[in-house]
Parts: C-alpha cells; sequence; structure tokens
C-alpha cells in the first residue's frame, strides 16, 4: 500500500515538474527577449524549484543532493523574494526589511548545515533540510497575500480601462499557486517538526498540492485561448 | 511623497471649490483608491481617466455642485501643464508583465 502511494505520488510530481519546465522556459525566453525582470526573476524560480525538487529526489540521502537542493532552494526562495518585491510591492520600505530578511535565512540555510559538516549525514532534513523549506513557505505566503491585494486594486483599474481585463483574474491564480505552494512545503515541515500526522501521505498530498500550484501558474501566465476568449466576453471586450 | 499631478489637482480643487486643503486631498486620494491607482506613483493620463470618470461623483458627494465644470477645468490645466511621466507603481508593473506573457 506504501509503495503504491510512493509511486502515485510520482504521477503528479512528474506532471508538476514538466509545466514548471515549460513555464519557466517560456518566461526566461521571454526576459532574454524583452530584458525584463519579473520574467527573468520568476522563470529562475520555476527552474531552481524544479532542479531542488529533482536533486532532493535523485540524492536526498547523499551529500552532493543535500547541497544541490538545498543551494537551490534556498536560491529559489530568494529569487522569489526579488520577484515579490520588485513586482508587487516596489516603494515599501518595510518589504525590503523583509527581503533582507529572507536572504539572510536563505543564506543560513546553506551556511549552517556547512559549518556543521552536515552534508550527507541521514539525519540532513530532520535536522537542517527543513529550513530550505521554511525559506520557500515564508517567500510563498508573502507572494500570496501580496498578489491577493493587488488584485483588488487591479479589479478597480480594470473597470476604468487603467490596466488589461484579465490582469487582476490572472493575479488572482498566481495568488493562489502561492497559497498552495507554501502549504506543499509545510506540511512535511509540520509532520517533521510539531508531530501533526495529516490524512494519507503527506508526499502525495504534497504532489498533489504540487500540480495544483504548477497549473495555477501555467493558467496566469499562459491561459489557454478559449479561457481568454470567454473572459474578455464577460469582461465586454472580445 | 506623493506624485506632481496629485500634488497639482488637489491644490486645483482647493481654490475652485472652497475645500480645505485636507479635504480637497482626502477627495483626490479616495478617488485614487477607487481606481486602484497609488497617489505616489499616479501619472497624468492616469489621472485624466480618474477626473473624467470618477472625480465628478466624488465632488457630488461633498456637495459641490458644478462638479462637472471643475472636473472639466481641472482636467484641462493637467494636460496642459502636467508632464506626461511615466507610471511606475506596482500595478503598473504588475499590468505589464502579465500583459507581456498574454
Amino acid at each position: 500500500m506504501g509503495i503504491t502511494v510512493e509511486i502515485l505520488a510520482l504521477v503528479p510530481f512528474g506532471l508538476s515538474s514538466l509545466i514548471t519546465l515549460v513555464v519557466g522556459i517560456r518566461l526566461l525566453a521571454v526576459a532574454a527577449d524583452r530584458r525584463e525582470i519579473p520574467e527573468l526573476a520568476f522563470g529562475l524560480v520555476m527552474i531552481l524549484e524544479l532542479t531542488s525538487a529533482i536533486s532532493w529526489a535523485l540524492g536526498h540521502t547523499t551529500a552532493a543532493g543535500q547541497l544541490v537542493s538545498t543551494l537551490t532552494g534556498a536560491a529559489s526562495a530568494s529569487t522569489l523574494g526579488l520577484f515579490v518585491v520588485y513586482t508587487f510591492v516596489p516603494h515599501s520600505r518595510l518589504a525590503r526589511v523583509g527581503l533582507a530578511a529572507l536572504l539572510i535565512a536563505a543564506g543560513a540555510c546553506v551556511l549552517v548545515p556547512w559549518l556543521a559538516g552536515a552534508w550527507g549525514s541521514e539525519a540532513f532534513y530532520r535536522e537542517f533540510g527543513w529550513g530550505a523549506s521554511m525559506v520557500r513557505v515564508c517567500g510563498y505566503a508573502w507572494g500570496a497575500i501580496a498578489a491577493a491585494q493587488s488584485r483588488d486594486a487591479l479589479r478597480r483599474r480594470a473597470a476604468l480601462g487603467l490596466s488589461h481585463p484579465l490582469t487582476a483574474s490572472r493575479v488572482g491564480f498566481w495568488s493562489i499557486a502561492a497559497a498552495f505552494a507554501c502549504f506543499s512545503y509545510l506540511m512535511p515541515v509540520f509532520d517533521l517538526l510539531a508531530g501533526i500526522t495529516l490524512p494519507g501521505r503527506i508526499s502525495f498530498i504534497s504532489a498533489g498540492l504540487a500540480i495544483a500550484a504548477s497549473s495555477l501558474v501555467w493558467l496566469a501566465f499562459y491561459p489557454p485561448k478559449a479561457y481568454v476568449a470567454w473572459a474578455l466576453r464577460q469582461a465586454g471586450q472580445a | 511623497m506623493r506624485s506632481r499631478v496629485f500634488e497639482q489637482v488637489s491644490e486645483m480643487l482647493e481654490r475652485r471649490t472652497g475645500m480645505s486643503r485636507l479635504e480637497a486631498r482626502g477627495t483626490t486620494r479616495i478617488a485614487l483608491k477607487s481606481a486602484g491607482l497609488d497617489p505616489n506613483h499616479v501619472n497624468r493620463d492616469q489621472m485624466l481617466v480618474v477626473i473624467a470618470k470618477v472625480l465628478p461623483g466624488e465632488l457630488l458627494e461633498r456637495g459641490v455642485d458644478d462638479a462637472h465644470a471643475v472636473c472639466e477645468f481641472v482636467a484641462s490645466l493637467v494636460k496642459s501643464e502636467s508632464p506626461d511621466e511615466k507610471a511606475d507603481a506596482a500595478g503598473d508593473r504588475i499590468d505589464g508583465l502579465f500583459r507581456r506573457t498574454l
């Protein structure tokens, strides 16, 4: 039964990875073409997330796997923080303080295990590995809240023709995706640190959340033409 | 720091409607908020939309009888006197990002 669930969990994990890879590459292509920072930052987040997940899946018992997974996880959280600040709260001093704290925490996720000589240890995740998950939990939670707040203002702008009619709903998709990603990292940490055992296998639920998050990111950045046409008709602009 | 066009519109409202400085600035701020805009980073073109579509209602609510005439006057001054600055509010960055990837 346990093995079946583990194998089943690989299906959403694989799908999620594929969607993440495609969206990440497309965003990086737009960034290369137009020299825009938000596309570059979030495209990098997607690729770093994928690298971190694959290196953890393939080598979480080896020093190299732990190092690559932690390093890319910390880099992903840092880049996500930069994306959130640059895009959603560019003029907030408090946000810059929050970003500095996130960068310091991400640096500590790599530095502390290195100082403790913990790479390759069997107890790595229990003792240190959860740190890289927690900085991502913070980054995605922050992103979800910032995007949800922006969505309301964008909706009001759209009503006056001051923003694209679909931007508010696409930001809403991104916000929900960030919340799902946050929970997908939070659940294993809860299981480990607080001893809260949730129904079913954590890996399976996390994988389900990951595929929901990556699908919503795809819908946010590259919505299908049928959806765009339908939404524009609803907004009276088709 | 508020944007130049915000200061200009608030000042003109104060002069034309007899509102106090605080009332005029508050009214402009509320009009911008209803449009999802930030008083610190609103540009001329965005302000002109607010003056045309939101501000008359806000002025009527505050007992300004010739609200439409006041708004037309304010809009004409904004058009002639305010430079067209590039908006750099979060909303513009977000809208730009999602437009580019559509």
